[in-house]
């Protein structure tokens, strides 16, 4: 499918080099990948794949912002809704 | 595909329960829960051929199913003037029947989760079911997670994961939707209102 939509970066729908599209199907790697989960307690961040959450804030507002600093080494960072769908995706900055 | 589903008389679950847009959110993860723990989900919405009568599919799929989840949360008016709903109380009585009535022994073995939004709200409206043990979600997905999960794991079924397991999988599920579809030019709009049997073909690509 990346082969597909994508040649040399560039997304064959948008046109762009290193769009959001490309950088999405990119980070299919589950490990690159961490979440903002509702949870009963607050909301959690976590690493896709791992046994536990690196923290529990008790508000989302938080558990965003402390996620800050993840999109900068690499990591997406995907925000949840309640009912588990995706509020924002926002891409890694490398 | 279908004649499977017929043989699968113990690991159908029939699915009884509100198809209102601020229900689907519940819904589709309940459908996940039911893959996710081994089993499969049925409900009417899982084909759709006007020509099919309703009340005969619907009792196709209580005789083809070995449990059943009975969501009486819209049995209650919300708010003044808003109709409760008595499709979900009546397929409850119809299952019921099947399983007190039918001809065939298999069906004494039937088992009834029976859910509501808050505790004991279904009782004051049916009192004929002050006998039943029902579970509450509070309209909350994870919460639903985690009493379906209760109960299955009541009925007997064993080696079932955690609910937190499962409720997190559900988001890791939900994210490869969104990118899978993004990809395939879906918006958010489009994939927030996917249909069931769309949504039910991707679970069982990925379960």
């Amino acid at each position: 499918l990346n082969g597909y939509f994508f040649k040399k970066k560039k997304c064959l729908i948008c046109k762009k080099k290193n769009s959001k599209l490309y950088i999405m199907a990119k980070s299919k790697t589950s490990s690159e990948r961490m979440h903002i989960i509702k949870r009963d307690s607050g909301w959690a961040v976590k690493r896709e794949g791992a046994s536990k959450a690196s923290k529990v804030y008790d508000t989302k507002e938080k558990a965003v912002r402390g996620t800050d600093s993840l999109s900068k080494s690499g990591h997406d960072v995907i925000i949840h809704k309640r009912d588990g769908s995706i509020e924002k995706w926002k891409s890694s900055k490398r | 595909m279908e004649i499977i589903k017929k043989m699968n008389f113990t690991k159908n679950v029939f699915i009884n329960c509100p198809l209102d847009p601020e229900y689907i959110p519940l819904l589709k993860c309940l459908l996940f829960t039911i893959k996710k723990i081994g089993l499969i989900p049925r409900l009417a919405l899982e084909r759709h051929d006007s020509g099919e009568v309703r009340l005969q599919k619907i009792g196709q799929l209580i005789e083809e199913s070995k449990y059943s989840i009975h969501d009486l949360s819209k049995a209650i008016a919300d708010k003044k003037g808003e109709f409760f709903r008595l499709n979900m109380p009546f397929e409850l009585g119809l299952d019921l029947g099947c399983r007190n009535y039918h001809i065939e022994e298999k069906y004494r073995n039937k088992k009834f989760l029976i859910m509501e939004k808050e505790k004991y709200t279904t009782q004051k409206a049916l009192s004929d079911l002050s006998f039943a043990d029902c579970k509450y979600h509070k309209n909350d997905p994870e919460e639903m997670v985690y009493q379906v999960r209760t109960w299955f794991v009541e009925t007997g079924l064993k080696k079932i994961n955690s609910a937190s397991s499962i409720w997190d999988e559900y988001n890791y599920f939900y994210t490869n939707l969104f990118a899978d579809k993004k990809l395939k030019g879906f918006t958010q709009k489009d994939i927030d209102r996917i249909s069931i049997r769309e949504f039910l073909d991707f679970i069982s690509e990925k379960i």
